[in-house]
């Protein structure tokens, strides 16, 4: 198991994730369940707002790799 | 749909070109392998980069995403599109469990999930009950994929080649290939399908979508707001969108085949990679949402859902591009097939023949057992799916459910002191067993989780809750298994042993 803290900016990546799958998943059973209307990029509302969310999940997924997640020096392991 | 002569002759050798790249690929593979199980089972731990996104992404899209979602998107709407976050899931788990797995398995030479439950939990019986759940919910999945294969190629070839017999030839290609080469075969050949799958998906929905008929994306959700205005919102399916979205990646990711693929991977820097690249991948089932829609228009009266693709595709597009789109499909199928049939392969020549039959064969013997067991897999798995009928996707979720148990203690093992050998057990059987009585009726799930796909989620919920409780009131692993363990973790945390 982990002894080392994790570092701020892998609780920054980890919360947006988070934040992420929340957004994407739950307005869909909240909010959104019963709308088609208004289309986004010609598509019914459900589709175009997962559409969205599945671009910023792509953005903040690319910054996590090439920060290097999870091997960083503050982590304990070897620094890129 | 009436096929001239010239085009079923097309279709066949279509077809028979589909069957004989993978075969080459495997004769390949085969000069390369050594009688090693190491070797047949996770290629002497050396995949490279992209052999294992491929073969990654090939075995977690089969033909419940390339058939099976057409299905779900023309009978449900944007249920299916839940699928855009649950990739991305998929990827974070090859993060966050994947990486873990694999160090363990590097370090301790594992090769079959036991082998990972023996060292954190020093019980073999735990082991024991983890490879029999894998077993058996890995084999309707398997059943799944030969489904779907077999209704592309009985479509592709215009029915002259019946779905019985469509079924045992994509069989029997298989089994020579992954007999010969074993995993590296698997993961040439996941290659090529992955390519063609990914493409092949993403077209296949570009063309329809675009279609005199359909007239493009906005007149084509034009129509169905005149017409079926209720497969335009999520409605009622919300348990079986967030169900899905949780039971369907963690079970794929808990899947044998997957567990191969992370032992097998030789470098860690991949597995900071995978989570962006297969959540990027999602984007492909654009394409199958396309197919799915379009279908309201183009074929709303077909029966068999499951076959929208190659109806549609055979009515509305050239002959060739129709063909060989379709032999995508049966590529989905086939990329997923193999791994799992080679995966079981492993589970049950490694976890019992070893163990239990037979401790004092050669490892070139262990080998021979472990193509024998393919052959009786995948007959069982033919037997099945000529048998036991229904949709591919509704299957596919309970075989996903089945093997997504395993995550709870395998989270445990990684993230909680705490867990216990009694709480793993416990929960396993309390989440297995709520599974198969939900899943044959035997009692009714309370609440909100009577809708479709509350049983998979609760089934899972309660197999967590037990694990913790139990867990909290049994006696701890023993200090033996816990300092080793602890040791591996610190090297992993210092970054020691990765290369």
């Amino acid at each position: 198991m982990r002894k080392t803290k994790m570092s701020a900016v892998s609780k920054i990546q980890i919360a947006l994730l988070v934040l992420g799958f929340l957004a994407m998943e739950f307005p869909g059973i909240l909010f959104f369940k019963d709308m088609a209307e208004p289309r986004m990029f010609g598509l019914p509302f459900a589709y175009g707002w997962m559409l969205i969310g599945w671009v910023y999940m792509c953005v903040v997924l690319f910054w996590c790799y090439i920060s290097n997640w999870g091997e960083g020096k503050d982590e304990g392991g070897e620094d890129k | 749909m009436a096929m001239s002569g010239g085009q079923q002759i097309a279709a066949l050798l279509i077809i028979a070109l589909f069957m004989v790249i993978p075969l080459a690929m495997g004769a390949i593979a085969g000069k390369k392998s050594i009688p090693t199980t190491e070797d047949y089972f996770v290629q002497g731990r050396g995949m490279g980069s992209v052999a294992v996104f491929f073969t990654v992404a090939a075995t977690w899209w089969s033909a419940f995403a390339f058939m099976g979602s057409n299905s779900y998107f023309f009978l449900n709407g944007p249920l299916y599109w839940t699928a855009i976050a649950w990739n991305i899931f998929f990827g974070i788990l090859y993060f966050v469990v994947g990486k873990k797995i694999w160090y363990f398995g590097k370090v301790n030479s594992l090769i079959t999930p036991k082998d990972f439950f023996m060292l954190h939990y020093g019980s073999e019986g735990l082991g024991n009950l983890v490879s029999i759940i894998l077993l058996v919910f890995t084999l309707p999945y398997l059943q799944i994929q030969l489904t779907g294969g077999a209704y592309l190629i009985e479509t592709a070839s215009g029915g002259i080649i019946p779905y019985w017999l469509a079924a045992l030839i994509f069989y029997l290609v298989i089994i020579i290939y992954v007999w010969s080469g074993g995993l590296r075969a698997v993961a040439w050949t996941d290659i090529f399908y992955g390519c063609l799958l990914f493409f092949g998906m993403i077209f296949a929905g570009l063309y329809i979508v675009n279609i005199d008929k359909v007239g493009g994306v906005t007149s084509m959700f034009d129509y169905i707001a005149n017409t079926t205005p209720e497969k335009l919102t999520v409605g009622d399916n919300w348990m079986l969108w967030i169900s899905m979205f949780i039971v369907t990646p963690i079970g794929s990711f808990m899947g044998p085949q997957l567990w191969t693929r992370m032992y097998a991977t030789k470098s860690h820097r991949l597995f900071n990679l995978m989570p962006f690249l297969l959540g990027f991948a999602a984007i492909a089932y654009v394409g199958s949402m396309l197919v799915g829609n379009a279908g309201n228009i183009l074929c709303p009266d077909i029966e068999q859902t499951d076959k929208i693709l190659p109806t549609v595709l055979y009515q509305y597009a050239p002959f060739v591009l129709a063909a060989f789109i379709i032999a995508c499909g049966a590529a989905a199928a086939m990329s997923t097939a193999n791994s799992q049939i080679h995966a079981m392969s492993a589970l049950y020549t490694v976890d019992f023949h070893k163990r239990y039959i037979n401790k004092n064969l050669s490892e070139k013997q262990l080998v021979w057992v472990g193509r024998w067991t393919i052959l009786v897999l995948s007959a069982v798995a033919y037997v099945m799916c000529l048998t036991i009928p229904g949709l591919l996707v509704t299957i596919g979720l309970v075989a996903l459910a089945g093997a997504a148990q395993i995550m709870v203690p395998t989270m445990g093992a990684l993230y909680w002191r705490k867990s216990t050998t009694a709480g793993a057990v416990a929960g396993l059987v309390v989440g297995v067993g709520s599974l198969c009585c939900f899943t044959f009726h035997l009692i009714t799930p309370p609440g909100v989780f009577s809708l479709a796909g509350g049983g998979n989620l609760l089934s899972l919920i309660l197999n967590v809750i037990v694990f913790v409780v139990v867990s909290c009131v049994t006696k701890p692993r023993s200090a033996e298994v816990m300092e080793v363990v602890q040791a591996q973790f610190d090297d992993f945390y210092d970054g020691k042993n990765m290369d």
